[in-house]
């Protein structure tokens, strides 16, 4: 369809229309994620795959310094004239070897034992268990004259299971410099081929303050973001398969590998889990478009009203708006559970019972509102600084053209935010998915008066519920799954979403 | 007084001998692990002391006659010369605990080593997450709410109590306190104060000694006065005290709860809360916390509330001490009938980190901490301990806190002590915490309410339902292993 036949429609026809477009490319979006997804996947396999053929024409072509710089890192650097460099790849891979040796390979050893036993809490064994992670149980010895028991605690199977992944973590890391190893050895061997001499150890080091200064500027973050993220992430997602729940708890218990059985009884085996994962993941999306729609249209709203034309004071206004935010969120939600909660302020103001909090609906209806209080002002922020920045000759040139108010609205005003608001849109949305503070501070996932739910409320998002699972309940790798579910809700939608946005097809274009 | 000891000394020994002998046995069999040979060990030498009765009395190891036998004890635990006790207590009984900890060692140090304790302040509700977070570096003595006590025997974070101590606790303090500190029948803390339970506070200036045996003559007395009765029907921790009533049981091996709840029993408990929860608004107030309590007692809008000493000064304070009445809890409509309402009795407990360097020492001082005169040090009244506050004025140090001591309950103090008569009047019906596993208090509070949501107006079936719903959430349905 082209152009000429989509303006002859009429209003509903266009509208039916833009409907069905958006419906129907989501299959397509959906194809495309995966596309996106399987190339990036096809391409890492691609480069390995070449950087195995690489790596055996590389050791056919090499001389003996290279050769040897398969089995001993940094010969070949050595060989070739790079004594110092040489000498630091050496070192780290007997630091390597003697890590694994002393405790890397211990670690590694422990992730998976058979025949362990399992005590009970007097110390005879119960039990034997395959897969368990630590292969030690405590033990129980009685001492003194009075007889008195003292425990000797084994091994501690969540401290085995992080060292363990710090252990592989290390591994890969050591593989990447092997092949970084044979590659280098390689490359001076050709240096030395062509009769120049391979850079020192000083031009080494001044390079990297030079052509190469984004290595030394970003190693720092990228150790530290696989320290304290990606670490986390995998020792998180290794939980979700063990049954480290409130039975298997430390420093006593060891737990073992259970493979997808936490993933089954969240989504079908356990009826009470599964009904109440079910529940809680309508309300959480249900919850995510509710606080970010009304959040985004109220605040365009107010921000409209603040910069019309002819309305004095706009800064103080704006002020007054902004103050709501500068209170800290959490103490505005204290505040409003106090107000609001059986017997609060507005009760006892009114003498009567208004059940804000203590019926489901309307506990569901308060948080919706309640949060509208606490996000206005950012979206009320944002918007009044893209009004101010829309050029005021398209406003001139429609009204020229007899343009009323609502038709410039949709035609100009709301394309032009809604374009450059989409990625807070999408960020917004994946914060509402993971809204914490609202939730917990406001109902705490109450009222607590529905025997359906599982160790939770009507009011609990996933990420809630995760909270409880883990603090109240210590059931951890029921909490890792929930983790990981939530993790590909939010990360799949925002990229489906993106992807189908007009900001990232036509970055260039704009309007 | 020198065979006195002597016995108690022999007797000591012959347990400790036996002990050795059937340990020493079951390694010759081939046993590799000292913990599978131990436990008859223990049943041995608990034997060894039941057999004697007549020299029970002596092996109380706090007497002054054993003064000596237990410097030898902790001298032979001494390492480096040194014996030093981390020890965990709330910190309102900090001030107390240091005091106490100065008697022990005047009693008990010694020229052979060096007797260092040190008291520092971790709330009582922390106690196990904090152990099990670094169990190495936890206190050796700790004092805690026995609800936590299932916890940390799953986690292996407490060590059993001796069983030659816990001989004499057992003869010491009263039944119900001693069985709450067992898990399948094995002791592994202290009992120290009673008053972790809740009974029914009052007005007297409005209710009668008549109005307060039923819950309905509360209610409809508090409704015509235009007051109102708290008691929190949606906190599990209450509301369980009606199935406890209707006759229903529980019990939790530490994998599953297994209630009766589900049946005809629980359905008679349901309607009685129900039956209650149709007053709420005209007399009755269903949930609130002790905030609430403390509020509504100043504001005027509640005249009774079920609750415990913890909110006892805060009451006093706000209708004046001549007019607070305190009693066990009231009875209510069940099947027809009128039946004294249950409850779960909660205690303070003590206990000792499993893997403590000095274990003797650890349960000794654990054992003296509990003992009768401790208790009575705690609780006050005569034997009141006064100290210094921070700017050198005089300050009662004793927390008020009734024993578990049946001797000490004995005392006049506690004889005329409205509070202590009504936790004990309501001792028969209580139940420990440790029938019920943690998986327990979500469900049960939301079952409390939704039939409070309801005003108690549900449907046979609705409440089967609930009933069916809220024991199934007691459980995962599916275990691993």
């Amino acid at each position: 369809m082209n152009y000429l036949d989509y303006v002859q429609m009429t209003k509903g026809q266009q509208i039916a229309y833009n409907l069905k477009k958006f419906f129907t490319g989501i299959p397509g979006a959906i194809k495309n994620l995966f596309l996106v997804i399987g190339a990036f996947f096809g391409n890492i396999f691609k480069t390995i795959g070449n950087g195995f053929a690489n790596y055996g024409s590389r050791f056919a072509k090499g001389d003996i310094g290279t050769k040897l710089s398969y089995i001993v890192m940094g010969a070949g650097n050595i060989f070739h004239g790079q004594v110092v460099k040489g000498i630091i790849m050496l070192a780290l891979e007997i630091g390597y070897f003697y890590y694994m040796a002393v405790f890397g390979l211990g670690q590694l050893a422990k992730l998976y034992c058979n025949n362990v036993p399992i005590t009970d809490a007097q110390g005879n064994t119960i039990a034997i268990a395959n897969g368990v992670v630590g292969s030690v149980p405590s033990t129980i010895e009685y001492v003194g004259i009075l007889q008195t028991p003292q425990t000797k605690f084994g091994d501690d199977s969540s401290v085995i299971l992080l060292y363990g992944v710090l252990t592989i973590l290390i591994t890969i890391a050591f593989f990447a410099l092997y092949i970084g190893n044979t590659k280098s050895a390689y490359a001076t061997q050709e240096i030395k081929a062509a009769g120049k001499q391979p850079k020192s150890i000083v031009q080494e080091i001044k390079s990297l303050f030079d052509e190469r200064f984004h290595i030394t500027l970003l190693s720092l973050p990228v150790l530290l973001l696989l320290m304290f993220t990606v670490l986390p992430i995998i020792y998180t997602v290794f939980m979700a398969f063990t049954n480290y729940d409130k039975e298997h708890q430390p420093p006593k218990n060891l737990f073992w590998w259970v493979g997808f059985k936490n993933f089954a009884d969240v989504f079908y085996s356990d009826p009470a889990t599964s009904r109440t994962f079910g529940k809680i993941l309508v309300w959480t999306i249900v919850w995510a478009i509710f606080a970010t729609f009304t959040n985004y249209v109220a605040g365009i709203i107010l921000a409209l009203m603040i910069n019309k034309k002819g309305i004095k004071l706009k800064a103080m206004w704006r002020t007054i708006f902004v103050v709501t935010a500068a209170v800290p969120q959490f103490v505005t939600l204290l505040i409003m559970n106090l107000m609001l909660r059986d017997n609060g302020t507005l009760d006892t103001m009114f003498n009567t019972q208004f059940h804000f909090l203590s019926n489901a609906m309307n506990a569901r209806i308060t948080v919706i509102v309640v949060n509208l209080w606490v996000g206005i002002p950012y979206t009320m922020l944002i918007t009044s600084g893209l009004l101010m920045n829309i050029p005021e000759d398209l406003y001139e040139s429609a009204r020229i053209d007899g343009a009323n108010a609502v038709q410039q609205f949709t035609k100009i005003t709301f394309p032009y935010i809604f374009f450059v608001t989409t990625p807070y849109l999408i960020t917004t949305f994946v914060g509402n998915i993971n809204n914490f503070n609202v939730i917990f501070l406001l109902t705490g996932g109450g009222p607590n008066n529905d025997t359906s739910y599982s160790q939770s409320g009507p009011t609990d998002l996933l990420v809630t519920w995760l909270y409880k699972l883990t603090l109240n309940e210590k059931d951890f790798n029921l909490a890792a799954v929930i983790g990981i579910i939530v993790f590909v809700i939010t990360a799949a939608g925002s990229l489906i979403t993106f992807n189908m946005s007009k900001a990232s097809k036509n970055e260039e274009e704009f309007s | 007084m020198v065979s006195k000891r002597k016995r108690a000394l022999a007797l000591v020994l012959t347990g400790m001998m036996a002990a050795a002998a059937l340990a020493g046995c079951t390694d010759g069999g081939g046993s590799t692990t000292t913990s599978s040979s131990t436990p008859a060990a223990q049943n041995s030498s608990a034997g060894g002391s039941e057999g004697s009765t007549d020299a029970a009395a002596t092996t109380d190891i706090l007497s002054d006659a054993m003064v000596n036998d237990v410097k030898d004890m902790l001298a032979s635990e001494a390492k480096d010369g040194k014996i030093t006790l981390k020890v965990w207590c709330s910190s309102s009984d900090l001030q107390f605990e240091k005091w106490l900890k100065d008697q022990f060692i005047e009693r008990y140090s010694d020229s052979r080593y060096e007797l260092k304790i040190t008291p520092s302040s971790v709330e009582e509700p922390d106690v196990s997450s904090k152990l099990q977070a670094d169990v190495s570096k936890g206190a050796d003595v700790f004092s805690f709410p026995d609800d936590q006590l299932r916890t940390l025997v799953d986690t292996g974070c407490i060590a059993q109590v001796s069983s030659i101590l816990n001989e004499n606790v057992k003869k010491e303090n009263t039944d119900a306190s001693v069985e709450v500190c067992s898990i399948d029948g094995v002791p592994y803390a202290f009992p120290k104060t009673s008053d972790n339970g809740y009974f029914l506070y009052y007005d007297k200036r409005v209710f009668s000694d008549d109005d307060i045996k039923t819950f309905d003559g509360i209610i409809s007395k508090a409704n015509s006065q235009n007051k109102n009765v708290l008691f929190a029907m949606d906190n599990a921790w209450y509301n369980a005290g009606f199935f406890f009533t209707a006759g229903c049981e529980s019990s939790y091996d530490g994998k599953t709860q297994t209630t009766d709840f589900d049946s005809d029993k629980g359905l008679s408990a349901v309607k009685a809360m129900a039956h209650i929860c149709e007053s709420a608004g005209s007399g009755f107030i269903g949930s609130g916390g002790d905030a609430d309590v403390l509020a509504g007692f100043q504001n005027g809008t509640i005249a009774a509330a079920v609750t415990g000493t913890w909110n006892g000064p805060g009451i006093k304070e706000a209708i004046g001490e001549e007019n607070v009445g305190a009693t066990k809890l009231p009875t209510i409509l069940i099947n027809g009938e009128q039946q004294q309402l249950c409850s779960f009795g909660g205690y303070k407990v003590e206990g000792v980190r499993a893997n403590t360097e000095f274990p003797t020492a650890a349960q000794v001082y654990a054992y003296y901490v509990t003992s009768e005169q401790s208790q009575l040090y705690r609780y006050g009244g005569a034997n009141v301990v006064k100290g210094k506050d921070k700017d050198g004025n005089d300050k009662v140090l004793s927390r008020g806190f009734i024993p578990t001591n049946k001797a000490a309950l004995e005392t006049e103090d506690l004889k005329n002590d409205e509070a202590a008569i009504a936790t004990n009047e309501q001792r028969p019906y209580s139940k420990p915490q440790s029938i019920v596993g943690g998986k327990f208090w979500s469900p049960q509070g939301n079952l409390g309410g939704s039939i409070l949501a309801a005003k108690g107006n549900l449907s046979e079936d609705e409440m089967k339902t609930q009933l069916k719903d809220t024991v199934t959430a007691f459980n995962k349905a599916s275990d691993n292993s």
